[in-house]
């Protein structure tokens, strides 16, 4: 089905006027059509070479005309020559017979002779008709005149026109080729070069593609000639059935959240393998499945990455305000750098948690894994209040602790596993490890400035060894119950132990070999009855020199300071005396 | 276990109403190229080809999960000739997309007569649903 082209009419007017209000259709132009205005005018223009059709005009209607080709011909005469001039316009409102319209021309000039012609471009059901392109003649005086268009589509339609300063009558075109052109519409005003006449024809391209040829033939005069494609294309309708994703939840590229969001895969797994940012209060959920955040995260505010029941990792986040990471009942794995620069809680209370990367906690940080082993095998830094705690499994610090790491307290604790603290360790604040039912050790190096508070290293049923040199700067108490007890490390003053220092060993062999500047006192308490003279100073000679060197030190005098010496329920405290 | 979540028709209307509340007197836009990996994503040298209008409001209230959308304002003139690949819903505002779906002829999101889009042309959708999935 083609578009068809229908011949509205024709209209002329003889009076010089700066507008004209083109009439004469024979038949309403429907909507939905393509109209169609052909013109010839004097050539009115300054000095007979400027083009005077309005880019635009708009009829009573509303519909809007363009001016689609226009061109003159001047031959030098005053007032001589033919400007030709082709319009369209969709029509959207009506346009009946009666309907008005006025053309303004431009610069203001009055042309007295126009003459034109009107079409109606009708297009197939379901289709839009179209201006598509044109062309002109170069314009002269001469006679007859031939248009060559450019290859029209089958279906597609031509619309040509020839346009004369004279009334001559035109005969028109009767090719056949590839369609038939249809009776020509013609007007003229006027008298022979006072005048001007139009003369159009249209034809719908049939059988295949080519160019047509419009030919007309007529006297010798001034006149130009021109044409336009016209085409009607299918309108595009449709139907929206959009439903939301059933199963997975993927989000492979960079989200930006700049207000609440939820993200959620009820039935399947949700991951977050791009880079999220989350700007506000953002929830990412994914109550049965996997959920797995591998990109770079940030949250610049609340956040919440909750899998209930299954594992969630997160490998690379950036937290700026409040975040919960919480894995029930799975494995929380934090394997790359992360950032807390707020409260954060890593939890995973029935599964192992693991931070193996550098991580920096700016505010208030609580890692925790209640029943599983927690380890912390990367350089960790603290700004503020941490808490490590591994209630019921190993609780391991095996990287550096630099000065400037924590300035808060800092609390390892491992009730029921080993505690092993094997890094250099410096603490700004208090330090407190506790190993009541394995054996801690300390085998690290405590430089002057490590531990500037109290310190408390209790071992209640096993061995406590110190073996490195420790310097402490206040008070230290090193009891060991019930094992053996050994001070084998070097102790300089005059900084080291400024303050009370007491050894005690219920049961056993004391053996102190280290070095002890000042004086030491030995009691022996047996029921809380003081067997040994408490007032007595064991002075080694010479006093407040060197004087305590190693076992020996303590065959003292009594000589009942051994381990024969002593009984199951005596207890030996041993007070080291400093200047 | 196998995974089964299931919606209720109560949260279903609430999600569904969310998305149509969105789009009171909102965009519908048509697209050449390759649809981007997500609604919030930008275009990447995609033609514009036409460009329709939702009512406002957009749709009444949604019943089990389902909002039928009103009569949508069509472009009476196409703005670009090229080949219709996907489309993207905007709120009022024009910039805040709220999804993006599919364009064909069949099994798409959006299927149309043809998706041969010619410049100046109309381009009218005839009905719109967004089905909220309850599982």
């Amino acid at each position: 089905m083609a578009l068809t082209i229908t011949s509205r009419g024709t209209g002329t007017h003889n009076t010089g006027a700066t507008t004209l209000v083109p009439g004469g259709r024979s038949a309403t132009l429907a909507v939905g059509s393509l109209g169609v205005l052909c013109i010839a005018l004097d050539n009115e223009g300054s000095a007979g070479s400027t083009l005077i059709a309005p880019d635009s005009w708009t009829d009573a209607k509303g519909n809007i005309w363009t001016l689609r080709q226009n061109a003159l011909y001047d031959n030098g005469a005053a007032s001589a020559g033919i400007e030709m001039a082709i319009y369209t316009a969709r029509i959207n409102v009506a346009l009946l017979t009666t309907d008005a319209g006025t053309m303004t021309w431009k610069t203001g000039v009055s042309p007295v002779a126009k003459a034109w012609t009107w079409y109606e471009v009708i297009p197939s059901a379901g289709h839009t008709p179209l201006y598509v392109s044109g062309g002109t003649i170069a314009g002269a005086t001469a006679a007859n005149a031939q248009v060559t268009t450019a290859s029209v589509p089958v279906g597609d339609g031509v619309i040509a026109g020839y346009f004369s300063e004279n009334t001559a009558a035109v005969t028109g075109d009767s090719d056949t080729t590839n369609g038939t052109w249809a009776a020509q519409q013609t007007a003229t005003i006027g008298t022979t070069t006072a005048g001007v006449r139009i003369a159009t024809q249209q034809k719908v391209q049939t059988t295949t593609p080519s160019t047509q040829s419009y030919d007309v033939t007529v006297t010798s005069q001034d006149r130009i000639a021109g044409y336009i494609l016209v085409t009607d294309a299918l309108n595009t309708t449709g139907d929206v059935a959009l439903t939301s994703p059933a199963g997975a939840l993927a989000a492979t590229a960079a989200e930006t959240f700049s207000a609440t969001a939820a993200v959620t895969s009820p039935a399947g797994a949700l991951a977050a393998t791009g880079a999220e940012t989350f700007s506000a209060t953002a929830a990412i959920a994914s109550p049965t499945g996997v959920l797995a955040g591998t990109g770079v995260e940030t949250f610049s505010g609340t956040a919440a990455i909750t899998s209930p029941a299954g594992s969630l990792g997160g490998a690379g986040a950036t937290f700026g305000g409040t975040v919960a990471i919480t894995s029930p009942a799975g494995a929380l794995a934090s394997t790359a750098a992360e950032t807390f620069a707020a409260t954060v809680a890593e939890a995973s209370p029935a599964g192992s948690l693991a931070a193996t990367a550098a991580e920096t906690f700016s505010g208030t940080a609580a890692e925790a894994s209640p029943t599983g082993s927690l380890a912390a095998t990367g350089a960790q830094a603290f700004a503020a209040t941490v808490a490590i705690t591994s209630p019921t499994g190993s609780l391991a610090l095996t990287g550096t602790y630099t000065p400037q790491a924590i300035t808060g307290s800092l609390v390892p604790a491992s009730p029921a596993g080993s505690l092993a603290a094997t890094g250099g360790l410096e603490f700004a604040g208090s330090l407190a490890e506790a190993g009541p039912a394995g054996a801690p050790a300390l085998a690290g190096t405590y430089t002057p400035l490590a531990i500037a508070g109290d310190a408390a290293v209790t071992s209640p049923p096993g061995e406590l060894a110190a073996s490195a040199a420790e310097e402490f700067a206040a008070g230290l108490a090193i009891e060991s119950p019930a094992g053996s007890l050994e001070l084998t490390g070097v102790y300089t003053p005059p900084g080291a132990i400024v303050g009370a220092a007491a050894i005690t060993s219920p049961r056993g062999a004391v053996a102190l070999t280290a070095t002890v500047t000042g004086g030491l006192r030995v009691r022996r308490r047996r029921s809380g009855r003081v067997i040994l003279d408490p007032t007595k100073v064991f002075a080694f000679p010479p006093p407040n020199s060197p004087a305590i060197a190693g076992r020996a030190a303590l065959s003292s005098p009594l000589g009942s300071l051994s381990a024969a010496g002593m009984m199951n329920d005596d207890e030996l405290v041993l007070a080291l005396l400093f200047p | 276990m196998a995974l089964n979540p299931k919606f209720g028709n109560a949260a279903a209307n609430a999600a569904a109403d969310a998305i149509s509340d969105a789009l009171d007197n909102g965009y519908l836009r048509i697209y050449t190229g390759s649809q981007p990996a997500g609604a919030d994503t930008a275009l990447s040298g995609q033609t514009l080809l036409a460009e329709l209008r939702y009512a406002n409001p957009a749709s009444g209230a949604a019943s089990g999960g389902v909002v039928t959308f009103s009569a949508m304002t069509a472009d009476s003139s196409a703005d670009a000739t090229g080949t219709a690949a996907w489309f993207r819903a905007l709120k009022s505002d024009g910039t805040t997309a709220v999804f993006d779906g599919s364009v064909g002829t069949s099994g798409c999101d959006l299927n149309l007569n043809s998706t041969a889009i010619q410049s100046g042309a109309a381009v009218s959708i005839s009905s719109h649903t967004y089905t909220f999935n309850k599982g």
